[in-house]
């Protein structure tokens, strides 16, 4: 092994905090390092945590074989409207379908809901004489002098980056390639995002906006990522430079700068990532990752050792939480549910007197209550203070110090409020925010056609694991793993991504009068196409995994189910074989059959993929090794604290130290795990151990 | 004293709990009837709702996104289907449909599907849904309809499952009697799906709890709701508000007026409105006037609050029987929406001044155009392009560009229409100078072109719903009225306007250009005090022309600035 493959670091920008996360290629060992992200130039920060970690370690870049990033760059450019100046070229009498959007009310009572503003205002959007029919037939052909003509003006004005979006582009693409041919060779210095090339799927306000968004953060995505392989360069790194997508794979920077729009969602995906990773290492291929932080619960299911994914996200919403209020992004995404129950979460009395808990945060300023910081309202961190769960003294590991009587004061004023003592309303804002993240995540697993209680929880993020248990019970999950390193959990999960990609072609029809040859091209196409972005991350022909989607319906319906589609060349035979797994998917779905009724296929998918990294890390156990202490009860306990269980009522609960706690230990419930990035809480009834690996196991009691 | 969730079950946490978990059933059920159905007026517009009942079938929770009139139609209907099928003679796999428009939601096209759901052989609650179907038979041509046997399948409440059988002989009937019947019976196997995953869900929550029956928790959850509705009226100063509003008719245009008498926390809802017609498919049940009646009065009153049957249990509307609000059997009712929608903006006009801030100005009303015909290939194709008009403006805010009001739907994508219907869509754009001019600004309207694609001589008819064609909503405070609509027919030189078109154009050629201009929303006060930012802002877009910039006073000088006139200039 040369010493160039020594090293490889994950590096994860949030919005807060940047992570780290070395690992050692010889010997499986990792190191973590935390800083906090410079907002205003990320790339800085993220240069001086990479400085930082090195000199530690007392490495050198030299010494990195990969480098690994994700950022949430690209989603809050979006929210915060820090894009480039961006028109659009539409096919002549469409410009405002940007702005139209759905034109569908997110909230039925509400007579003054706002909607996000379009990010190409209308002056910016011009309409080209062209046209093709839903057959792919070119009706009327671009004159594209005229529309050279038109650029001209916008560049004039100023825009950096121009969308192409034309009706049924996605069915036959040659007028936008003919008109961004023509655009990009008379002003190369702008950024051109097409339809066809981003994201060819029929809908054309979502295959718009998802083209707009792309342009609109082109141009600082290539500034980031200049800015930031400059750094690297001046610093001697010649190891190989990968972005991490949305939906859980790596990427070159030069697909990155093409389709920055594919790279909204990359922290999450690295959390995706690293439970299916861990989960097969436990064998347990099917779970739920749970994280829960400061502001939201994220919960994204793994089946198969796989995240699912899915193929539409919302970004910039005006409401965070409501489905509807933001701009649909088609592209490839770690299927995540997202809900407003993290740490700071404010719980308040509502207009009919029910105790509601967030979605709004008290956020890190002024934070909880108990932060001591300004807050005044209660919120699930103060919750966790009163009911015993946290130790004021060791927030954080101790890098932080709470106050209970602000928590306590604070409860205590909303509980006069619902005419209930502080310690109920205590209870009340953790059973209810336990409540609503089990609710969300049984939705999101019976959607899939699942049962929750097959599922074990994978817990991380800052509060994850003082909820963990609790939800588990909710729904009934035998199982919580709580996992070491949580606090960089995502980017932990870059160190285990393959480098993928996923290609989408449209080729709508009945699956009895399609046409194979047709299909056996497409995927031709698209496998050359994946071939070579696959090959340009350094992927050898040998390693190249491809796999192909159909996205399947009834005739007349709209929404899809993807079947596999056999490799190889495609004939006539495929199409019973798609056509039973269609039908039978659709069943356990649906609870339906629908004899009669025609299949057909819509898309056709390829997810192209190298193999995941051989050894990324060893799994190991951090703390001590099976020895006398562990046979049960005779670890050292840190200390007792007085705490709430409504199975127990109060009680002086044990608490321990993780790193004190040797591989093999159980210890039964009620019981408190104490790290430096979070508290692990342990129910009454429920049984902690600590497998060989380091991972706390909970078994939950089934109510 | 200990924190305990003893203080009965239901304290302000388990309440909670359990209230969005009843919201939660209703939109597993919503997902289903989105993911399985088979017209884009169902599954991509989304005209239906889901809802969660109790044993006696009073509503306890709806999907979040459902259409507004449902959520009041669907219990009545619900109601009604319960004696015609009492709980006894039910049993555990039935299935419930009536598209009566007295008993349902006023017209043939909306079918409602509703399943008992049995927990120990005793009827604990009801799953239902209320979907607008693709087709039910009957004449296109709706201005022809003179009864409603001439607008298609009437079906009285009917069993459309017998113990988790299939009611074959409807089936077959509705089979027979609709266009495309694969793609309606597809629809209504997707309600009954939605039905089955809510029952499901329905039957999880009860065990988790550990509930026998819901009566406990239905009274607590429909009490609240009503507490909130009654604290919204007292808050109203007591007395009688009034309003009249214009529309078109059928060509001939009549008003409607409204009378709110608020006493205490009670309200009483007048209508005044002139005989059902004899021809012409615009009459309106009571069932559908009460409907949206109160769901108008909910977004002013209790926007915030999950809505059940308690909200609307301190409201009462009245219309004269015989009436184009209260029609009677067997009235024509297929186009009911040519009166039913303008039930919300009267109401937001006899409010505006008791309560400016939760008031909307006059909507442009949606317009659908459905297109029906046989490809080449001999495949009959039936399918909704559905748009808004621009919405009022409020005291606060501008009205939005394109947005469906009073309904919840969303539009129809144009590739996906034309995927599946033979018709070129020329154009969807917004209508300089469209927003009523208004302190806060009306939203704009939209113009639509429709042509036949193929020269290929086979007809394609055009079913075209539209509204304000000859009469305008004037705008709240002051504020204008926004664009009227405009439906023209250019083929050559012949020109077809407005009424003279009627409710069903035959298409047999490209060369024969459809426009369709959706109305704009109504304006806010007065249009003088609009900043003059905002006015430039607006030309700067292109959403006024200079032309209206009149209607504010103001003109714009060689370098684009837009100043303000003298006032008399």
């Amino acid at each position: 092994m040369t010493r160039r493959q020594g090293y490889r670091i994950g590096l994860d920008i949030g919005g807060t905090f940047t992570d780290l996360v070395l690992a050692d290629m010889a010997t499986g060992q990792l190191q973590r390092h935390k800083r906090l992200t410079t907002p205003s130039d990320p790339a800085e920060g993220a240069l001086a945590g990479l400085d930082e970690l090195l000199s530690r370690e007392a490495l050198s870049f030299d010494d990195l074989s990969d480098l690994i990033h994700g950022t949430t760059l690209i989603s809050n450019a979006i929210i915060e409207r820090r894009g480039s100046p961006t028109a659009l070229l539409a096919t002549r009498g469409f410009r405002d379908i940007l702005e139209m959007g759905t034109e569908q009310r997110y909230d039925i009572y509400d007579l003054f809901l706002r909607f996000p503003e379009p990010l190409v205002p209308r002056r910016l959007r011009l309409e080209v004489d062209e046209r093709m029919t839903r057959d792919g037939d070119a009706l009327v052909p671009p004159s594209l002098a005229a529309v050279e003509a038109q650029v001209a003006g916008l560049v004039e004005a100023g825009i950096e980056a121009l969308a192409i979006c034309f009706i049924h582009a996605y069915r036959n693409p040659e007028h936008e390639r003919l008109v961004a041919e023509r655009i990009r060779h008379a002003f190369p210095q702008l950024e051109v995002s097409v339809s066809s090339e981003l994201i060819p799927e029929i809908r054309e306000f979502e295959r718009t906006a998802t083209t707009v968004c792309n342009a609109y953060v082109q141009p600082l995505m290539d500034r980031y990522l200049q800015q930031l392989e400059r750094g690297l360069v001046e610093r001697g790194f010649g190891g190989r430079f990968y972005l991490m997508h949305s939906s859980g794979g790596l990427a070159t920077p030069e697909t990155a700068r093409r389709f920055p729009i594919r790279f909204l969602e990359s922290g999450p995906a690295g959390g995706a990532l690293i439970s299916a990773y861990l989960g097969a290492a436990l064998g347990t291929p099917d779970l739920l990752s749970f994280d829960m932080g400061g502001t939201t619960a994220k919960a994204c299911l793994i089946q198969g050792g796989r995240p699912t994914t899915a193929n539409v996200v919302e970004a910039g919403r005006v409401h965070r939480f409501k489905h509807g209020s933001g701009l649909p992004i088609k592209v490839p995404v770690v299927d995540m549910i997202e809900i407003g129950a993290g740490g700071g979460s404010i719980a308040w009395r509502d207009a009919l007197g029910l105790l509601k808990v967030g979605p709004v945060s008290a956020g890190a300023d002024p934070g909880p209550a108990s932060y001591g910081l300004g807050g005044t309202e209660p919120t699930v961190t103060d919750a966790c203070l009163r009911l015993g769960y946290f130790d004021p003294d060791f927030f954080l590991g101790g890098r932080m110090t709470l106050d209970p009587e602000a928590a306590s004061n604070a409860l205590a004023h909303l509980g006069e409020a619902l005419d209930l003592e502080p310690e109920a309303v205590a209870w009340g804002v953790y059973r209810v925010v336990c409540e609503n993240m089990a609710q969300a995540a049984r939705v999101h697993i019976i959607e899939q056609g699942h049962d929750p209680r097959n599922y074990q929880l994978m817990a991380f993020g800052g509060a994850g694991p003082a909820h963990a248990a609790r939800v588990a019970r909710i729904l009934g999950s035998p199982e919580v793993i709580v996992p070491q390193h949580s606090g960089v959990a995502a980017a932990l999960g870059f160190l285990v991504a393959p480098a993928s990609f996923e290609f989408t072609r449209s080729y709508p029809d009945e699956v009895q009068r399609l046409d194979w040859g047709v299909v056996d091209r497409l995927y031709q196409d698209l496998e050359r196409q994946a071939h070579a972005v696959l090959a340009d991350a350094g992927v050898s022909e040998a390693d190249m995994i491809f796999e192909r989607l159909a996205d399947m319906r009834f005739s007349g319906q709209f929404h899809e189910i993807a079947v596999p589609v056999p490799p190889g060349t495609l004939s006539e035979t495929v199409a019973t074989t798609i056509t039973t797994s269609f039908e039978q998917e659709y069943a356990r779905l649906y609870h339906a059959v629908m004899p009669g009724y025609t299949p057909m296929v819509l898309n056709w998918r390829l997810q192209a993929r190298g193999p995941e990294p051989e050894r990324a890390f060893t799994l190991q156990h951090d703390g001590p090794q099976p020895g006398p202490t562990a046979a049960g009860g005779e670890n050292q306990a840190k200390g007792t604290r007085r705490a709430y269980f409504p199975e127990r009522g109060w009680v002086e609960v044990t608490v321990f130290d993780r790193t004190t706690l040797a591989s093999g230990s159980t210890l039964e419930g009620p019981v408190i795990v104490e790290e430096a990035e979070s508290t692990t809480v342990v129910n009454p009834g429920d049984r902690l151990s600590v497998d060989a690996l380091g991972n706390l196991r909970i078994e939950v009691e089934q109510s | 004293m200990t924190p305990n969730d003893a203080q009965g079950p239901f304290d302000p946490i388990s309440l909670e709990i359990m209230w969005s978990r009843l919201i939660t059933i209703t939109e597993e059920a919503w997902l289903t009837i989105r993911r399985t159905a088979f017209s884009l007026i169902i599954g991509e517009v989304q005209d239906f709702g889901c809802e969660l009942l109790d044993a006696k079938g009073e509503s306890l929770a709806h999907s979040p996104r459902s259409m507004p009139v449902f959520n009041l139609a669907l219990p009545r209907a619900v109601k009604a289907l319960l004696e015609a099928f009492p709980p006894e003679t039910l049993e555990e796999g039935d299935a419930l449909i009536t598209n009566d428009p007295w008993l349902c939601a006023g017209h043939l096209s909306d079918v409602a599907l509703v399943t008992p759901v049995f927990k120990e052989g005793t009827l604990v609650g009801l799953v239902g849904s209320v979907a607008h179907c693709s087709d039910i038979g009957g004449t296109r041509d709706s201005l022809a309809a003179r009864e409603i046997y001439e607008e298609g399948l009437q079906i009285p409440p009917m069993k459309f499952y017998r113990a988790g059988e299939p009611n074959h002989d409807l089936l077959a009937l509705i089979d027979r009697n609709v266009r495309k019947g694969e793609m309606v019976i597809g629809d209504l196997q997707a309600q009954y799906s939605a039905n089955e995953v809510g029952a499901r869900g329905l039957l999880r929550f009860m065990d988790e709890y550990k509930f026998d029956d819901l009566s406990t928790l239905a009274e607590v959850v429909q009490d609240r709701a009503e507490a909130a509705m009654r604290e919204a009226i007292a808050a109203l100063p007591d007395g009688s508000y009034q309003q009249r509003v214009a529309l078109d008719g059928i060509g001939t245009p009549m008003t409607l007026g409204v009378t709110i008498e608020v006493r205490g926390d009670e309200l009483d809802v007048h209508w005044d409105a002139p005989p059902q017609l004899a021809k012409g498919a615009v009459n309106s049940t009571l069932n559908y006037t009460a409907s949206h009646t109160v769901y108008a009065l909910k977004c002013m009153l209790t926007p915030d609050i999950p809505s059940n049957a308690g909200c609307f249990r301190p409201i009462r509307v009245h219309a004269p029987e015989g009436s184009i609000l209260n029609c009677s059997y067997p009235a024509a009712v297929n186009i009911r929406t040519m009166t039913g929608w303008y039930c919300a903006p009267a109401l937001f006009g006899a409010l505006a001044e008791a309560m400016p801030d939760r008031v909307q100005a006059f909507t442009g009303l949606p317009i659908s155009v459905s297109a029906y015909g046989r490809d080449a290939d001999g495949r009959t194709y039936n399918d909704h392009l559905f748009q808004g008009g621009g919405q009022g403006a409020g005291r606060a805010k501008d009205g939005v560009s394109a947005l469906l009001f009073p309904t919840s739907a969303a539009n129809t994508p144009v590739e996906l229409f034309e995927l599946r219907t033979p018709l070129l869509v020329g154009a969807k754009t917004l209508i300089a100078d469209s927003g009523g001019a208004g302190e806060r600004r009306g939203g704009l309207g939209q113009r639509l072109e429709v042509r036949k694609l193929f020269d290929d001589d086979l007809p394609v008819q055009l079913a075209v719903m539209a509204y304000n064609l000859i009469e305008e909503a004037p705008g709240l405070a002051g504020g204008h009225a926004g664009s009227q609509s405009h439906l023209t027919l250019e083929d050559g030189e012949a020109v077809t306007r407005g009424w003279d078109l009627g409710t069903l154009i035959e298409l047999t050629r490209p060369q024969q250009h459809v426009t369709i201009e959706l109305p704009g929303g109504s304006g806010y006060g007065d249009p003088r005090e609009r900043p003059l930012t905002a006015i430039q802002a607006d030309y700067d877009q292109g959403y006024l022309s200079r032309g209206g910039l009149a209607d504010y006073g103001c003109d714009v000088d060689t370098e684009g600035r837009v100043f303000r006139l003298n006032d008399g200039a």
